[in-house]
């Protein structure tokens, strides 16, 4: 069961809401395709994103994969823990494992991503 | 949608453009074509991994005169120099990717090459780990799926996702390289020579054989044409990206 408090990317980057700030970071369900994440690299503050432009890397074993920002906006804070301590987004993907704060450039991204019964059915049929 | 893969002329390039060719099948792949190539090296080079700092090519003296390059993909320092190196790239969604794991797949079939090429029995891969006989090399660190003759790594490979279509790359050790004499090839472990066109189409047929796609030769394209010449000058060959770490 997904949280059902977030919005979700088809990419498997989650979205929590407060005012017009987006926290980010990826799903339960990614960090168990990754396996053990080893490297998280995030973009510097205030580097503005379109949505689905890629925002950090994540290395796992051998596997580099991009950062999809879900909405469009600012980087206005990063977690910096999790580049400091990768396994944070292994340990706690919803909590202590987010990424980055956007601040939104409109809320029409945010209304495209997927509910969680919306993505609970992408990974039930779709692999990472 | 039929699947087939495409299967790129064996050719030999440095650095900046065998990475460059890598990154432009990727994208390829994310616009729905699959492609499978193998390639050389004109002269031996280190690869690093994406996250790894460049001053890691300096800690051994055999290692930091050599040109290098730092890769798309994930892993540690590597020296490409008698070997065969290989690239996957496949779009996202079945039947490409419908959730089998590519590393070990891929090395089932480098597996199944081999052994038509009389190494039938040699091959393992590795079970436990990772073991590390070493900092700085890929080929010293042994993760679980990457293939051994005896105690010696032979076949290593990795990844990187592009919206994700996947990338996998990987190197065949033919023969010891004398900028890494504690790496010893299949030459040395096992007295078989073998040539670098011989393991790709043994590679293509055990391919073909394992996944039962249809495979059809086929060249680049002008747009991949275009795309790896604006890699190398852009990305590959500038300090801003080899130097990023």
């Amino acid at each position: 069961m997904v949280p059902q408090n977030l919005r979700f990317a088809e990419t498997h980057e989650w979205v929590s809401l407060e005012g017009d700030v987006a926290t980010v970071g990826i799903t339960k369900f990614a960090v168990e395709q990754l396996t053990d994440v080893v490297f998280v690299e995030l973009a510097k503050l205030g580097k503005q994103f379109a949505a689905k432009a890629a925002f950090g890397q994540i290395e796992s074993v051998k596997s580099v994969n991009d950062l999809y920002a879900p909405v469009a906006g600012e980087i206005i804070a990063k977690n910096d823990a999790v580049e400091k301590d990768p396994t944070l987004v292994s340990a706690d993907p919803y909590g202590k494992g987010w990424m980055v704060k956007i601040k939104m450039a409109s809320k029409i991204d945010y209304d495209k991503l997927l509910t969680p019964q919306q993505y609970e059915t992408q990974i039930a049929t779709q692999g990472h | 949608m039929e699947s087939v893969i495409r299967v790129l002329p064996y050719a030999v390039a440095d650095g900046p453009t065998n990475m460059a060719a890598d990154e432009a099948l990727v994208h390829s792949a994310a616009a729905g074509v699959a492609s499978l190539r193998s390639y050389g090296w004109t002269e031996a080079t280190l690869s690093l991994g994406y996250f790894q700092p460049s001053a890691i090519r300096l800690s051994d003296p055999r290692l930091a005169n050599l040109p290098w390059v730092r890769r798309p993909s994930g892993g540690a320092t590597l020296v490409h120099h008698h070997e065969l190196t290989y690239c996957l790239a496949l779009p996202a969604g079945a039947p490409w990717q419908t959730g089998q794991a590519w590393m070990p797949r891929m090395h089932r079939i480098i597996t199944l090459a081999l052994a038509e090429l009389g190494l039938a029995g040699q091959i393992e891969p590795v079970r436990d780990g990772p073991i590390q006989h070493g900092d700085v090399l890929c080929f010293q660190q042994h993760t679980p799926g990457d293939l051994l003759i005896g105690h010696s790594k032979m076949v290593g490979s990795s990844q990187r996702k592009y919206r994700q279509a996947l990338m996998q790359h990987g190197s065949i050790l033919i023969a010891q390289s004398e900028h890494t004499p504690l790496l010893p090839g299949i030459r040395e472990v096992t007295g078989v020579t073998l040539l670098p066109l011989q393991i790709h189409n043994a590679t293509i047929k055990a391919f073909a054989a394992e996944t039962g796609w249809p495979l059809c030769s086929d060249d680049w394209t002008e747009e991949e044409n275009a795309s790896i010449e604006e890699l190398v000058s852009a990305k590959y060959s500038a300090a801003a990206w080899n130097e990023k770490r």
